[in-house]
């Protein structure tokens, strides 16, 4: 797995460079700002980049634009933004650029050199990544506002798997279920929520995601 | 009581000198007593605003009253009569060129005018003999050189003669005196003026009808079947006419005060110089007249009196006698210019502490930024650096005891990190300038297990008010949840034209209320600092509203040119 990383910390990115290569991915280059990162990319594409959201020169959003032009620029090419906030309009601004292979994760998670690579891995695979704490957040609320009474306990699990972006074979893996049945799981699901069910893609986490947003 | 004295003695003379003429002109008589009273009640009435015309009035009427005693008897009467005939009209022109001033006017002139009538009338009534044949003769008689008919007397047409010749002389001594005079004088006069003119014409043709015979040596002029009726009537009316003039001169006066008044009221506020200017040529009628500011004026021909340390009146010098009405109006002016001065002062004041304060909030916001800046850059990069390092501690050691350690620096990491974001957040909302208020709004309520209703459209606003309306929309909804206990929150902006309104309403307990040292008081000095109000309902029954009020000036847009 060979990674590029864009940051405009050098302290955190050496830091993340580090404990990527414990678990054994490369780290092919580092940018401190997007037009770095461009020009490496001239040369060699990677498997994937991590990009910070806050980044020059504006200090806003720019991670997110950016990923929006890599996608455009490197259809293939699996995009993790790292950010300090955990906004969902952040996650669904990320999800809207493309159909698959984008994650959302908090830079805290660089205490978990296996939860980051997970990302990486799952984002190459042409999954979702939203991060756990967002969801779990929405559907705390979820739970608290309106309930989730007409799910079964499983099936709640299912949901909240989906809207971290994972694959009906991820799920199943997780759960230790047949994919057979989870898809008859995730069927039931969408046909309680009143949801299209559709492929497995970015296009269902943020279905799912804007079901569990309503509600209250 | 002067006056009524003044009145009834007059009255009572009046009655008994003018009793005989009753008996074959009654309506002169009449009009004769009636008039001489009027006068010497005017003269009653002046004694207290001036000693010498008033004394001159009643003079006026006596004398008028006493040459009427020709009527009254053979003897001494009609002697005393005959030298008392000119001196009322004399004692009018010296009124009427006096007036107002407290000495008599042109002085000279009043004083030639007098002996040469005086003594041009007692020539020629001592000169001849009055005494038709047959009646007893007269006490006196120096010299009785002509017994003869007016027409062949020289004494009595060089008499006539100078009254005209005086009564042009006082006429063109009038007109002079209208000439000159200004502004108030001038108005407060014209009455006086146009009573002289018509007194003074009464009296040539009066004097022209008497002296004809003389001239033409043609009968006569007593005989009163002769007398036309215009020289008649203009005799004894045209006296009249200056009692009235002197009237109308009082109530021109006390219009004047009125004028001053207006200008009080009348000023626009606040006044500027230019209105109080032009307020003050009004009230005082003089269209020269300047209002200057600075250093007193030098200007001989100028009357220069201080409206206020700073500003002086120009005007003319007659105004000196109207002490009182152009006290007033430079009173009035001084109050309106220090109130136009205080106005534009606290004016100015507002507008600089208005500016200062939204100078101190800008620079507060810059300053937030800049710290939250330095948080996220610096300590919050290096604790997430030190998070990958113990991630790596975690990953590479197979030692148990190893990797409890971590997990336990690895959660207190946590707690650190998320409390610096806490912090971060709470000096200022870098989230705002990245997803706007309503989706920041959005992603703090939707951290929260409530139901909650967002309406918040995008509105242009500084960065200070959007900040300050989500500081107050966070604290709402930390109240809200942690003391109301509320189950559903809704969460509303409002764009008006000068103010957005943030409203947050639970259903909550109620019962909140603005604490002297709580958050919300804190917001609601930094609302009150952007020019904003903040107000809390919250009935002991339940439910809270909280409503802040912010002026909605459009931020500048970032980055035009």
């Amino acid at each position: 797995m060979r990674i590029m990383l864009c940051d405009d910390s050098a302290l955190f990115r050496h830091g993340v460079a580090l404990l990527l290569q414990t678990v054994g991915v490369e780290v092919a280059g580092q940018a401190g700002n997007l037009a770095e990162l461009h020009e490496l990319l001239a040369t060699d594409v990677p498997d994937a980049v991590i990009l910070d959201i806050r980044m020059p020169p504006t200090f806003t959003d720019e991670g997110l634009a950016g990923a929006a032009d890599l996608r455009a620029a490197h259809p293939g090419l699996g995009l993790l933004v790292l950010s300090t906030y955990a906004e969902s309009a952040y996650a669904r601004q990320l999800l809207e650029i493309g159909p698959s292979g984008v994650g959302y994760l908090l830079k805290d998670r660089v205490d978990d050199a296996a939860t980051v690579r997970d990302a990486l891995s799952r984002v190459i695979a042409g999954e979702s990544v939203i991060d756990s704490e967002i969801v779990s957040r929405l559907f705390t609320r979820r739970t608290a506002v309106s309930g989730l009474d007409s799910l079964t306990e499983r099936e709640q699990s299912v949901l909240t798997l989906m809207a971290e972006g994972r694959s009906n074979v991820a799920i199943s893996r997780r759960l230790h279920l047949g994919v057979k049945t989870v898809e008859t799981h995730i069927a039931a699901i969408f046909g309680k929520l009143g949801l299209e069910p559709g492929a497995d893609d970015n296009r269902r986490v943020l279905a799912v995601l804007t079901w569990v947003q309503s509600g209250g | 009581m002067r006056t009524t004295a003044i009145i009834l003695a007059t009255l009572a003379y009046g009655l008994w000198a003018v009793w005989p003429t009753y008996a074959y002109d009654a309506p002169k008589a009449t009009l004769l007593l009636v008039g001489q009273v009027a006068l010497a009640a005017t003269g009653a009435l002046f004694l207290a605003e001036s000693r010498l015309i008033g004394v001159l009035f009643v003079a006026a009427a006596w004398a008028e009253l006493t040459a009427e005693l020709v009527n009254r008897a053979w003897g001494w009467y009609p002697f005393v009569a005959a030298v008392a005939r000119p001196v009322p009209a004399l004692v009018l022109m010296t009124i009427l060129l006096s007036y107002p001033r407290e000495r008599i006017g042109y002085p000279r002139f009043v004083a030639a005018a007098w002996a040469l009538i005086l003594i041009g009338n007692a020539a020629d009534n001592l000169t001849w003999d009055p005494d038709p044949p047959g009646q007893p003769a007269a006490p006196f008689a120096w010299v009785t050189v002509f017994s003869s008919g007016a027409e062949q007397r020289p004494g009595y047409g060089l008499y006539w003669l100078s009254v005209i010749a005086v009564v042009l002389a006082a006429l063109a001594l009038v007109v002079h005196r209208a000439l000159r005079s200004r502004g108030l004088e001038r108005r407060e006069l014209a009455p006086v003026f146009l009573a002289s003119a018509v007194y003074g014409f009464a009296l040539i043709s009066t004097s022209v009808w008497m002296v004809m015979p003389w001239i033409t040596g043609a009968g006569d002029p007593m005989e009163r079947a002769h007398v036309p009726d215009v020289v008649s009537i203009s005799q004894v009316a045209a006296p009249l006419l200056i009692p009235l003039a002197f009237l109308a001169a009082a109530v021109s006066r006390g219009l004047d005060r009125a004028r001053v008044a207006d200008l009080v009221t009348g000023l626009a506020r606040p006044a500027t110089l230019e209105s109080v200017r032009q307020a003050l040529r009004d009230a005082l009628a003089d269209p020269d007249l300047d209002l200057v500011l600075g250093e007193a004026p030098q200007r001989s021909n100028r009357l220069v009196l201080p409206v206020t340390g700073r500003a002086h009146v120009l005007t003319a010098p007659e105004l000196r006698r109207r002490d009182d009405v152009v006290r007033a109006a430079l009173e009035a002016a001084a109050l309106a210019l220090d109130h136009a001065r205080l106005h534009a002062d606290l004016q100015e004041q507002v507008r600089q502490v208005a500016e200062s304060r939204a100078r101190i909030v800008e620079a507060g916001v810059a300053e937030r930024r800049r710290v939250e800046r330095d948080l996220h850059d610096g300590a919050q990069q290096r604790l997430l650096t030190l998070a990958a390092t113990l991630g790596r501690l975690q990953a590479t050691s197979d030692d148990p005891a190893v990797r409890e350690l971590v997990d336990e620096a690895r959660s207190g990491l946590r707690a650190a990190l998320s409390e610096l974001r806490d912090l971060a957040r709470g000096i200022h909302p870098a989230v705002l300038e990245q997803i706007g208020l309503a989706a920041a709004v959005r992603g703090v309520a939707e951290a929260l297990p409530v139901e909650t209703e967002i309406d918040i459209p995008p509105v242009s606003v500084s960065p200070a008010v959007e900040t300050t309306a989500y500081f107050v929309i966070c604290e709402a909804l930390t109240n809200a949840i942690k003391h109301a206990r509320a189950r559903r929150i809704t969460i509303a902006l409002a764009a008006h034209e000068n103010v957005i309104t943030v409203t947050v309403a639970d259903d909550g307990t109620g019962g909140a209320v603005l604490a002297p040292r709580g958050g919300l008081a804190g917001l609601q000095d930094r609302v009150a600092a952007l020019g904003g109000s903040l107000t809390v309902q919250s009935p002991a029954d339940g439910g809270t509203l909280l409503r802040a009020d912010l002026p909605a000036a459009p931020s500048e847009p970032a980055g035009s040119p």
